[in-house]
């Protein structure tokens, strides 16, 4: 039923929303993590949720600093987490399709072959045309809800720059060791983060 | 009034007038099977139907069992070129490619409708994609004399791929065509939204005929069996590496 109001921009409410977006985007979890099979299923099944809404929980403080001169924090929390759980059902909606690649591409353990390699890229390139249809509807419906392009821009801008560092601390998610051995190694995970990973990604161009 | 309109007036006209008794998809087997009249000769009821939401319960289960059994028969004749135990293979494979093709597109395409306007219920949906796979289960079925005549009188496996491609290809044609027209002829019943929206239906089908495809290639072979005889080989693969040996 929720899933169903959020769909028709009807009044939802916020366990509703949760109880979606978790469920949605640990199904698309799942389906991420059959690429590599076994219990790299269970552990994207619980990292994407995590992900999503950990994100929106570290953010949520700035986001609301640039709408609170307009808005209560109620509302605002509201808009935010209505965004994250369309974005979680649209996530939910592409899994059966991502379970169908991810159980059929190419796959070895250590990922060593080169048709493996070539599966890996186009999960990978399926993941992140998901992510973005997920992440164009988000935004789609914040702008509806804020009804103003700056806070959304500023909005966007804040939670992509926390999720960026979330996704790096959570992986990994497609396992490119094709083993499914590590939930969550912290200790590697905590050496550097995402922008000094880019940082040093540009650098390696130039030298 | 412009060609295109006047084309869509007259259809409008003409599934205006059709009727169909969709309470009868309860009274037994035969009951079920009615469904194949609405698809074939009362598309018009159907679709007011699915507006209404009168016997939607009906028409899945109606669906569903044409869809499955139609596919299997196409996918018998698929397995018939080296009869025996492939014969059974390709009749229970087919079935799964074609309802679960049209499962695992179902969200994608109530989701995104809703996103983009549509009031559609999940249940309505799933009636729309079950109208879809049975309209091309039943195209299979009605080409199935003819492959079954050039599979017995062939031996030519490469010529036997090309006609069942061709079949199939029809079948999709004809799929595509049926939901459209669905689509159109909701868009003139329903003033308040658009149930279907005409652009994201196009790319929805190829994102069908993607996992289709890819569904096909994962639980291949369908017409020669594989030396030891398994149900599918489970070799992993992009349903692309197919067209690589042509």
């Amino acid at each position: 039923m929720t899933v169903h109001a959020l769909l028709l921009r009807r009044e939802t409410t916020l366990p509703g929303l949760l109880a979606a977006a978790s469920l949605s985007s640990a199904c698309f979890g799942a389906a991420v993590g059959s690429y590599t099979g076994r219990w790299q299923i269970l552990f994207d099944a619980v990292k994407m949720p995590v992900y999503l809404i950990g994100t929106l929980t570290i953010s949520f403080a700035a986001m609301h600093v640039f709408a609170a001169r307009e808005r209560h924090a109620r509302e605002t929390f509201a808009a935010a987490m209505e965004t994250v759980a369309l974005t979680a059902v649209v996530l939910g909606a592409l899994a059966p399709i991502v379970w169908l690649l991810g159980v059929s591409l190419p796959f070895s353990p250590g990922l060593g072959t080169p048709e493996a390699q070539r599966g890996y890229k186009i999960l990978i390139l399926l993941l992140t045309g998901s992510v973005a249809a997920g992440g164009v509807c988000g935004i789609a419906r914040l702008h509806f809800r804020l009804r103003s392009a700056r806070l959304t821009a500023a909005w966007v801008l804040i939670y992509q720059f926390v999720g960026a560092q979330m996704a790096w601390l959570l992986k990994p998610w497609v396992s490119h060791t094709g083993l499914d051995d590590r939930f969550l190694p912290l200790r590697e995970n905590l050496r550097g983060n995402f922008y000094e990973s880019v940082f040093r990604t540009v650098l390696g161009l130039f030298s | 009034m412009s060609t295109t309109a006047l084309a869509d007036a007259k259809l409008f006209d003409k599934l205006e007038r059709d009727q169909f008794d969709s309470d009868g998809l309860a009274r037994g087997l035969g009951g079920r099977f009615s469904v194949v009249a609405a698809i074939l000769r009362a598309p018009g009821a159907f679709v007011r139907d699915l507006k209404s939401e009168k016997n939607l319960a009906g028409y899945a289960t109606s669906l569903v069992l044409t869809t499955f059994l139609f596919s299997a028969a196409y996918g018998a004749i698929l397995g018939m070129f080296q009869p025996g135990l492939q014969t059974l293979f390709a009749a229970a494979k087919l079935p799964i490619v074609v309802l679960g093709t049209a499962l695992l597109c179902t969200p994608t395409f109530y989701v995104f409708n809703g996103i983009l306007g549509s009031k559609f219920t999940f249940r309505q949906t799933l009636a729309a994609v079950l109208f879809l796979s049975a309209s091309i289960a039943l195209v299979l079925v009605a080409f199935a004399p003819i492959t079954w005549f050039f599979t017995v009188s062939t031996s030519a496996s490469g010529f036997l791929t090309f006609l069942h491609l061709a079949v199939f290809f029809i079948s999709a044609v004809y799929g595509i065509h049926s939901l459209n027209t669905a689509r159109k002829y909701l868009g003139y019943i329903e003033q308040t939204h658009t149930p279907i929206n005409g652009a994201f239906l196009l790319l929805w089908f190829v994102i069908v005929l993607f996992v289709a495809l890819q569904m096909a290639y994962y639980l291949r072979p369908f017409i020669e069996p594989s030396p030891d005889l398994k149900f599918f080989l489970g070799q992993r693969g992009l349903f692309l590496d197919a067209f690589r040996g042509y």
